[in-house]
């Protein structure tokens, strides 16, 4: 039973979805549990996977049974679990069943009678997600990208108004960063003739230096920046997280843009090499630039944004500067920071979006102006908002702080100091955020919403979406204590081989 | 290396005229033109992929690029109008993606050297992976068309997934476009534009649906044919199912939109979309309660007749008629959708 | 200029995905953009196709006399071709969505015009 958990961890919620799509019209009622317990197989498998992992080294799968072949190369689909997988897979599974469980009272109000389908394809996009988390074939990758793209379209075009214009940018964006990753996996095959990551990790180095490589690189790298909004890429972001419902943006934000940071790395560090990264004398400070241009310009636009939500949209785009530039700056720390903050700011954002939800729930709207005295209204769900930003400023002991000092360790380390300059630049517009918005929440005149009856002086969001929220921001500062046990045990055997000696 | 057949001058052609229709089909400005302009360059192409053999990626390229691609465009535009207003200004913009887009495209370019000669046997791409699918094709599976085994079979998970985009599509387009009609009254009033009846009736000319009602029960009858002779023939699941869900299509477009609801209810509609793809599933957790790993038709020997390789031939036409089924629906149901605006009542 | 011939297919390739990128991103009316990416898939389509094709070679379906023992050299690539029906799906699967979320935008701002859908949504 042990070697079927990796497709355990994808069929979960893939089988889930299928069974939701039918109870969707038989059994409206039981398309929600189907898809909490999918989830949940999904989650449970993931983290036995860690264990196993990192006791036993990677776990291949094939599909099909197709890789005994007595043949050089594999002809199947392979499915790798490796550490740096075992880390992504628990992730995502784990904050998609924490969301899935926080956002069942926000489908109810924010998609009233409209809600048909949309656990399928919560369920469905966190299986693409998973998906490219686990595959060890390039082209399924592709595939598993445009199942979290398409149902992503969906879920944000559930927001209606000007959700539908959003979500058709980020259509001809995504199908564009798709079709370019496309493009570039092309330009792999015509030189290697395979689509398998393990057998292209082994060819590679041995070939000689080769145009078609780089151009295929190079694609592949655009493909996923358009994906991960890395800047310039990042227009289509803000707008479709913004006007997504906030169970969708929930799911959507933390993790979609994570995922594509992965396939970044698997594709830097797996299928071309560190040798190859470092002989890209040319690009690298190229991409380190853009990435402090990503973190400066995030940071910027988050200052002049009065929408909470967007607000938190440019926090994602900063953030994706970090790992970027972390990985790019390909030395043990920066790399170690670069993985490290995948998971951190996979916790953060959903923690941060859990919170603006609550607001959003009792609010209908998260307007800078309207939050006036939501801290004695809502100090549980504020609480949870103050410790999320403070991780993503960096204070200790939580996760923001340590993925922070790996990458600040990584950057002196190589000399990058425009990055330093950035990383802290961003904590410190982040802090302003922060007290601006203690400044407004402290004025003791409520917003009319949330006044609610006067006798009851608090006015929580439902427990449902609470726990929840109280959970994964008790999470940020478990991780942050738990940073040692991760990084070696776990992060340290997914840093590429060379790094470690 | 240059080929002497004469043929290879009729691909440069081919070739030439696909660039034109795409430039043609974008710089039109009336949208009924364009989507027309882009069946014949959807068709064009399959016309080369044939030449290049193939023949299943034409197939499916006449029935989905050409076929069902240029319906779909069509019905939007029907629901919604064909004409572009010209505003003037944007040139500065226009200039420069073409700047980028030329840039981009010299840098494709310069891989172009470092390229083994088209159609050499021995560059990397055709002797690395895929002689092993010519050689054991076979014995593995005990199927001649390499496209269906290897679809099915050797990839089986790609064309999972694959069945899985279609069907995330079809409930994708469901979620964006239906509105339950008892709400859509109050809901989103300016939507009134689309319900008021069309200028033309398409319904009305009695040669065409006297032609599509005898033309719907060769189409499904070669379609079923398409799926089960897959083994042996180019098609499989996708391309029958497609043929199947265009024969619908057609009575749609021929009589009307209501004639078809008559017979196909949203319901069991939906339901049928998602039975393909559970199929499809099903099987492949089959496999794995058989002791195989997933997808793995093999391990089905204990309960289908015959040896390993045979079980993986049956294993192969159960998963191409759940692609099939769920092609089919889906296809119908997009159509439906876009047609009538998520109203299922009438349109195109 | 014997290499350009040679590669005819893929200079064909790189010139239809200038034409879908430009159309993508340059081009303001929403069907407009809706055909240039499926003018891009297929352009990537053509590219693997022609990656796979080889001279003189059948389709890759076997006959029967070569059931035991197959050419390579006379069979097309199937792998390419699987790869590629898997796009084709993807693709109109993508312009379905697409052409479903223009319909919506279309009905809220009677108009395709990305320009003036913004202006729209300004106000």
């Amino acid at each position: 039973m042990t070697g079927q958990l990796p497709i355990i961890v994808i069929l979960g919620p893939l089988l889930a979805a299928i069974l939701a799509a039918f109870t969707a019209w038989l059994r409206p009622k039981l398309s929600y549990p189907l898809v909490v317990l999918g989830l949940a197989i999904s989650f449970t498998a993931a983290l036995k996977l860690v264990f196993i992992v990192a006791d036993e080294g990677a776990k291949i799968y094939w599909l099909g049974n197709w890789g005994n072949q007595n043949h050089e190369f594999v002809v199947g689909i392979q499915i790798t679990v490796d550490n740096l997988n075992t880390l992504l897979l628990t992730t995502v599974s784990g904050i998609a069943l924490l969301t899935a469980l926080y956002a069942k009272r926000l489908v109810e109000t924010e998609l009233a009678g409209r809600q048909r389908y949309f656990y399928a394809l919560l369920s469905l996009l966190v299986t693409g997600l998973l998906g490219i988390s686990i595959t060890g074939d390039i082209f399924n990758l592709y595939v598993f990208l445009e199942i979290a793209a398409l149902s992503s379209y969906a879920l944000i075009a559930y927001g209606k108004g000007r959700a539908y214009m959003a979500s058709f940018n980020y259509l001809i964006m995504g199908t564009m960063g798709a079709c370019l990753y496309l493009l570039g996996v092309g330009f792999v095959f015509i030189k290697h003739g395979t689509l398998n990551i393990d057998n292209l990790s082994g060819i590679i180095p041995t070939l000689d230096p080769s145009q078609a490589l780089f151009v295929g690189f190079v694609l592949i790298l655009l493909g996923v920046w358009v994906k991960m909004a890395f800047f310039p890429f990042h227009g289509w972001l803000p707008n479709a997280y913004t006007h997504a419902p906030t169970a969708s943006a929930a799911v959507l934000a933390p993790l979609a843009t994570k995922v594509a940071v992965y396939a970044m790395l698997r594709i830097m560090f797996t299928v071309y090499s560190l040798d190859y990264i470092n002989g890209l004398t040319g690009i690298q400070p190229i991409v380190l630039y853009l990435s402090t241009a990503a973190i400066v310009m995030g940071s910027f636009f988050s200052l002049t944004q009065t929408n909470l939500k967007m607000i938190a949209c440019y926090f994602i785009i900063s953030e994706i500067g970090y790992m970027v530039g972390g990985a790019w700056l390909a030395n043990r720390p920066g790399l170690t920071g670069a993985m490290y903050h995948l998971v951190a700011d996979a916790a953060m954002t959903s923690a941060l979006f859990m919170a603006i939800g609550c607001i959003v729930y009792r609010l209908g709207q998260a307007q800078l102006d309207d939050l006036k005295g939501v801290f004695f209204k809502m100090p549980v769900t504020m609480a949870a908002f103050v410790v999320t930003m403070a991780a993503l400023i960096g204070v200790p002991p939580t996760c923001g702080f340590f993925s922070k000092w790996y990458l600040i360790q990584g950057a002196a380390e190589a000399g990058v100091w425009h990055f330093v300059a950035a990383l802290l630049l961003s904590s410190l517009v982040k802090a302003i955020i922060l007290f601006r918005i203690i400044e407004i929440g402290y004025n003791r005149v409520a917003h009319p919403a949330i006044e609610g009856n006067p006798a009851i002086p608090r006015n929580e969001a439902p427990l449902s979406m609470l726990i929840p929220t109280v959970a994964m921001t008790l999470g940020l500062i478990a991780l942050g204590l738990a940073t040692n046990t991760l990084v070696n045990t776990i992060i340290v055997n997914a840093v590429p081989a060379a790094l470690t000696q | 290396m240059m080929p002497s057949l004469p043929i290879w001058q009729f691909d440069v052609l081919l070739l030439v005229l696909v660039v034109l229709f795409a430039v043609v089909a974008l710089s039109i400005r009336n949208l009924m033109g364009a989507a027309v302009v882009f069946g014949a360059y959807s068709f064009m192409m399959c016309l080369i992929w044939a030449g290049m053999g193939a023949v299943d990626v034409a197939f499916t390229e006449a029935a989905v690029g050409a076929g069902v691609s240029t319906v779909f465009i069509v019905s939007t535009i029907y629901n919604t109008s064909a004409t572009m207003r010209s505003r003037p200004g944007g040139m500065a913009f226009k200039l420069f993606i073409g700047v980028v887009v030329t840039l981009a495209g010299v840098f494709l370019l310069s891989a172009l050297p470092d390229f083994p000669d088209w159609g050499d046997p021995n560059s990397p791409a055709n002797a690395t992976v895929a002689p092993y699918y010519i050689e054991n094709s076979i014995r593995d599976t005990h199927v001649p068309n390499l496209v269906t085994s290897v679809l099915a079979d050797y990839r089986g998970f790609d064309t999972l997934l694959e069945t899985i985009v279609v069907f995330i599509a079809c409930i994708a387009i469901y979620s964006i476009l239906r509105i339950e009609t008892a709400k859509s009254k109050t809901d989103e009033p300016e939507e009134d534009i689309a319900t008021a009846p069309p200028s033309y009736d398409p319904s009305d000319s009695l040669i065409v649906r006297q032609a599509s009602r005898f033309m719907v029960p060769f189409m499904q009858l070669f379609a079923l044919y398409v799926i089960a002779h897959g083994h042996y023939s180019p098609g499989g699941g996708f391309q029958g199912g497609v043929i199947l869900g265009a024969s619908l299509i057609l009575l749609a477009i021929s009589f009307d939109l209501k004639f078809l609801l008559r017979q196909w209810r949203e319901k069991p509609l939906m339901l049928l979309v998602a039975s393909g793809v559970c199929l499809y599933a099903t099987v492949g957790l089959a496999c794995m309660f058989t002791g195989g790993n997933y997808l793995d038709y093999g391990s089905l020997d204990s309960v289908l007749p015959n040896d390993r390789a045979m079980a993986r031939s049956h294993g192969i036409l159960l998963v191409e008629i759940g692609v099939g089924i769920t092609v089919m629906f889906s296809m119908l149901a997009i159509h439906i959708n876009l047609a009538s605006n998520g109203r299922f009542d009438r349109g195109l | 200029m014997e290499n350009l011939i040679a590669n005819f297919n893929y200079v064909i390739v790189v010139i239809l995905m200038m034409i879908g990128l430009w159309s993508m991103l340059a081009q303001k009316n929403l069907i407009k953009k809706c055909i240039g990416m499926a003018i891009l898939q297929t352009g990537i389509i053509l590219f693997f196709i022609s990656i796979g094709a080889k001279n003189n070679a059948l389709i890759p379906i076997l006959t029967e006399a070569a059931y035991s023992d197959p050419d390579v050299a006379t069979v097309a690539n199937p792998l390419t071709q699987i790869l590629m029906l898997t796009a084709i799906v993807v693709g109109v699967a993508t312009l379905g969505v697409g052409l479903g979320l223009a319909q919506k935008i279309y009905h809220q701002h009677s108009s395709f015009d990305e320009d003036e859908i913004l202006e729209n949504q300004r106000k």
